[in-house]
């Protein structure tokens, strides 16, 4: 068993993740070949835990054994489970971390997984390359419409009416074997598929139903279907630009006279330490309802997704925030925080 | 209001007074990890070690990310 505390020197071609994980492992052939992963967030408070259990754990590790057990026959399944190319090897090829690995004391020059998160996001988006699928990475099962039981990750403990999983014909008590052919250890490796999916593209699935095979075809919705919470990852703190907006509650809404599904986004923070929005003119409780010509961004993943998808860097947004029953023009200018 | 701010600030220099000195002097990792229990069974942060060892028992790799 190997324990990794931090990513500096870490081989990024080998180990690949969902970076933003509080706790995340690795199942791995004595070759190096992935297994499986196991580690799912939904976000924070008791959302941090909610998808993780000991027998969840132990489940997936029994299923990687049998994974050990088949190997090399079943080396051609496991292809979509390795790493697939990044930008960079090592975190110190990323002239951000490596600076960061020059610094003398241990703490400070301890890159984090979250931090290599970041840096592809940050790489992305300054060379004008930056995706959907890079801000809302590793979607849950249940942006699909499944719920699974965390005490054994790979069985359907709810289907939503109507989405993907209901149109697939997949059951609450199903055990899922695969997905695009590839074996199931955990619900991490449900995100993983998920996470390299093309968009409209359909995935076979393999499962079990009281004992018996059944094979359907998973597809997705279009649009945002990626899209979901991700407050608590760290990595992406880096997109609020120097403030936090939440959406207005509908007594508020209905106070200032906000039509539904407009957008109005009360500015409930503004960051000490980064003074993007602080230099754009924004102030706490201004309440954002236009950005540029777009009044439909209703939430703050919205908004966020908005900005860095549309935005390049230096590049000024325009802002309209309802200040004291007036609506104000703020200009709030691309970049990335903290600044080299 | 006043004094809620001055005694949050000396609560604040209580707190960062009574932090470790190690946690400012670059002393080793696992020092500074409390909550790192170190069994015979763990390899701590060194990969070609785990997977040498995964080739010597013929068995899988659990790498733990935390």
């Amino acid at each position: 068993m190997l324990r990794v505390v931090r990513m500096n020197g870490l081989d990024l071609s080998r180990f690949q993740f969902d970076y933003d994980q509080t706790w995340a492992v690795l199942f791995l052939g004595p070759d190096g070949t992935v297994y499986g992963r196991y580690g799912t967030r939904a976000g924070g408070g008791e959302q941090s835990t909610s998808h993780l259990s000991l027998a969840g754990l132990k489940n997936a590790m029994r299923r990687a054994l049998a994974v050990h057990a088949s190997y090399p026959a079943n080396r051609d399944e496991l292809r979509g489970k390795q790493p697939h190319r990044l930008p960079f090897r090592y975190p110190e090829d990323v002239p951000w971390l490596a600076r960061r690995t020059r610094h003398g004391d241990v703490r400070q020059s301890c890159v984090h997984c979250h931090m290599v998160a970041a840096s592809l996001i940050r790489y992305r988006w300054e060379r004008g390359e930056l995706r959907e699928q890079d801000i809302f990475v590793y979607p849950l099962p249940e942006n699909v419409g499944m719920q699974m039981d965390p005490e054994d990750d790979v069985r359907v403990r709810s289907v939503r009416p109507g989405s993907p999983a209901h149109k697939a014909g997949i059951r609450s008590g199903d055990y899922l074997v695969r997905i695009a052919g590839q074996p199931l250890v955990s619900q991490a490796d449900i995100q993983w598929v998920l996470h390299h999916a093309r968009d409209g593209e359909e995935l076979e699935v393999e499962l079990y139903r009281e004992g018996d095979l059944v094979r359907t075809h998973l597809g997705h919705p279009h649009g945002h279907w990626r899209r979901g919470n991700i407050h608590w990852r760290a990595s992406t703190w880096h997109l609020r630009p120097g403030m936090r907006v939440e959406a207005l509650a509908e007594e508020q809404r209905r106070r200032l006279r906000i039509p539904p599904g407009k957008m109005a986004l009360e500015v409930r923070m503004v960051l000490r330490f980064d003074d993007r929005a602080r230099r754009a003119g924004v102030r706490r409780g201004d309440v954002i309802i236009r950005v540029a010509d777009r009044d439909d961004l209703l939430t703050e993943e919205d908004f966020l997704a908005y900005l860095w998808l549309h935005y390049g860097p230096g590049q000024q947004v325009p802002l309209t925030v309802l200040r004291g029953g007036r609506q104000v023009r703020a200009i709030l200018t691309m970049r990335w925080h903290p600044p080299d | 209001m006043k004094r809620v701010c001055i005694a949050r600030g000396v609560l604040l220099a209580l707190i960062v007074l009574a932090l470790p000195a190690y946690a400012q002097d670059g002393g080793d990792l696992r020092t500074l990890l409390k909550d790192v229990e170190l069994g015979q069974s763990w390899v701590y942060d060194d990969v070609d070690a785990a997977f040498a060892r995964a080739k010597a028992t013929g068995k899988p790799v659990l790498a733990l990310f935390r």
